[in-house]
């Protein structure tokens, strides 16, 4: 449904361009549930942005395609995108009160999308946005329609952006950091509601956050990203379960846990480097445990290895593939 | 283990004007008993809106409390003169969330550093100067750091200034208000081992307030849970982490996604959404959203009291402790 292949995307000036995200392949398919984890300045959310063509000034993509149903959306102008934006892809970002109309009621910012996607008219419009509310399990859906963002919780005010993103029909949703905002026993709700709506209307979702245990439990298959690459890409379990990427192993390690021994956490040393200082071969190579002198020689690709895809010269499970 | 830093009945109001000139009074902590041991590791656990960031600040009398006590090492700090409160401030540090906007951006990391020393009289000015090499040194930063200035460093270079500038007088008691939270994955683990070492090294008790409860885990011996300005529950890690009592810490930890498979197999879902603390509801303040709530529970306040090794906040813990650790009762099997 969507592929992305050898997606590129700079900031900066033409003659010294600062690349964020270097040569990102990776497809999703109908009705997937697609994660995308890193840390931050990895390029997760670059490269979300990219797609839909909504990069922040004076960012740009430098190269690669990305296809959605077959169709190339890299190049197109601002109005066919504007149409296809919404329609076939929408978006929900991390913080919902930013991404609100404070102006407006969250029913008319509801109705609105379907009017301008869907040519609803304005009746059909407001009952739209109403049955809407409904579905994503907004309590007394009519009274909230009259509602300012102001007047609800973080957690409805993330119902009402997915319920914005839900009126234009589109086939893959994308979620930036979704409930990175909220308290954890409202994500569990938003993320119980997502995984509803998936199945319910059969929509591809990908989800892009730094929690690897919310992408964990939420998608099927994982790209874990690093300095504006996928070192890794795996089903979920597995990307997690058994690690064939060192940084990938190194993420989990890190990670404190709410299950099994309580020993040191494993540190990774050192820092994840900024665009304009990479390191030449392997952009994990200074910071990785395995690192041999062939790492500094060139940047690894991402090769399949069994069931998944690695970009390491020497990864955790040599034996398996 | 001595007891370093006791408190009775702590409670912060805020008054403020809400929509169209109402008065309204936020009751940000609102009876609050806490005991921090020397040496210890407590962590404060809870949602955004809780108090728990407001219960630090009282501890460390960075705000006045609206009533209450609190003792350090025995002394009565409500009635401190200023002479008295330099003291307490010597022994009791804060390392806050944002290590961008904790520190002087006009400061450099010497300056920074130095600054305590100044104020307290520590030694001369040639020890001072030894004391902010000994700092950077613990703190794993290079000496070459010492003139520059916080916008030169990343997140957790920042963190490190701001645990370096916390350590410089030689703290009995380190309050980490979210002091990772901010950092990743790779960074916090970083962080978290300094601290861990710090706490071997030299004693010091930590006050590790977070909304993270797998960090808390990690770091902290004893966890208390706070919910809508009060503890609901507190008590040794394992116990906390293993077969909690009240609702609401049930809750909580079944709501914090795995990436490692070990999550529940049924989430308990609290109804809605944290109230606030403008109109906190008048019995038990879990009870609107609590799976189990009897009218009992929406006109009674549960006090706290001990069972096992636990205490507990709720008049169902008895209840909730006759079922598995990651489960709840049946709502219609608890006695109204």
């Amino acid at each position: 449904m969507l592929e992305v292949r050898d997606l590129s995307i700079e900031f900066g000036r033409a003659a010294n361009p600062l690349r964020v995200v270097d040569g990102v392949s990776f497809d999703v398919r109908p009705a997937e549930a697609f994660g995308i984890v890193g840390e931050s300045g990895s390029g997760k959310s670059m490269t979300a942005l990219a797609l839909l063509g909504l990069l922040p000034y004076p960012g740009r993509i430098a190269g690669g395609s990305i296809r959605f149903e077959g169709e190339e959306w890299v190049g197109l102008s601002e109005r066919a995108l504007r149409r296809l934006r919404g329609a076939k892809v929408a978006m929900i970002f991390q913080e919902p009160l930013t991404a609100l109309n404070p102006a407006m009621t969250v029913g008319d910012q509801i109705a609105e999308a379907a009017q301008i996607h869907r040519r609803l008219r304005r009746r059909e419009s407001a009952a739209e946005a109403v049955r809407l509310l409904r579905l994503v399990e907004i309590p007394a859906a009519e009274r909230r329609a009259q509602d300012y963002p102001h007047e609800l919780s973080g957690g409805m005010r993330q119902r009402v952006m997915i319920a914005i993103a839900l009126a234009c029909q589109p086939r893959l949703l994308l979620a930036d950091e979704p409930t990175t905002a909220l308290d954890v026993t409202v994500q569990a709700q938003i993320m119980d509601l997502l995984r509803e709506l998936r199945r319910e209307l059969g929509l591809a979702v990908v989800l892009i956050s730094h929690d690897l245990g919310l992408v964990a439990e939420f998608a099927d298959r994982v790209a874990v990203m690093y300095a504006g690459r996928i070192v890794e890409e795996a089903p979920a379990g597995e990307a997690f379960g058994r690690p064939a990427h060192p940084y990938t192993a190194g993420l989990i390690g890190a990670i404190p846990t709410l299950e099994g021994p309580i020993g040191a956490l494993r540190t990774i040393p050192g820092v994840i480097p900024t665009p304009h200082e990479l390191p030449h071969g392997c952009r994990f190579a200074p910071r990785c445990a395995r690192r041999t002198p062939l790492c500094e020689n060139g940047e690894p690709a991402l090769v399949p290895l069994g069931d998944r895809r690695a970009a390491c010269l020497r990864p955790l499970l040599e034996a398996a593939a | 283990m001595t007891t370093l830093l006791q408190a009775r009945g702590l409670a912060k109001h805020y008054r403020r004007r809400g929509l169209f000139g109402r008065r309204e009074v936020v009751r940000a902590v609102d009876g609050l008993d806490l005991d921090i041991d020397a040496g210890e590791t407590l962590g404060l656990v809870g949602e955004s809106g809780c108090g728990k960031s407001t219960t630090g600040r009282l501890l460390l009398r960075l705000i006045e409390p609206t009533a209450g006590e609190i003792r350090f090492d025995g002394m009565t700090l409500n009635a401190l003169g200023s002479a008295k409160l330099r003291a307490f401030r010597r022994n009791a540090q804060i390392v806050f969330q944002d290590p961008f906007g904790s520190l002087n951006p006009r400061l450099t990391v010497e300056d920074t550093l130095r600054e305590p020393l100044d104020i307290h009289g520590v030694g001369d000015a040639a020890s001072r100067s030894h004391q902010v090499d000994w700092l950077l040194d613990r703190v794993g930063l290079s000496r070459i750091n010492r003139s520059r200035y916080p916008h030169e460093f990343s997140g957790g270079q920042r963190q490190r200034i701001g645990i370096a500038r916390a350590l410089a007088l030689g703290p009995r008691l380190i309050a980490c208000d979210e002091a990772v939270s901010a950092l990743d994955v790779s960074v916090q683990a970083q962080i978290l081992e300094l601290l861990e070492d710090l706490r071997r090294e030299r004693g010091i008790a930590f006050l590790f307030i977070s909304h993270n409860l797998a960090v808390v885990r990690h770091f902290c011996l004893r966890v208390a849970v706070m919910y809508l300005g009060r503890i609901v529950e507190t008590g040794p890690r394992d116990v906390i982490f293993g077969r909690p009592l009240h609702p609401y810490s049930r809750v909580l930890l079944s709501a914090v996604p795995r990436h490692d498979g070990s999550g529940p197999a049924h989430r308990l879902c609290a109804v809605g959404e944290p109230a606030t603390a403008i109109a906190p509801p008048s019995g038990c303040r879990f009870a609107p959203r609590c799976p189990l709530a009897t009218p009992r529970c929406e006109t009674e306040q549960p006090a706290l009291r001990r069972i096992g090794r636990l205490e507990v906040a709720c008049h169902h813990a008895e209840h909730v402790a006759s079922v598995p650790p990651e489960s709840l009762p049946a709502r219609e099997s608890v006695p109204h």
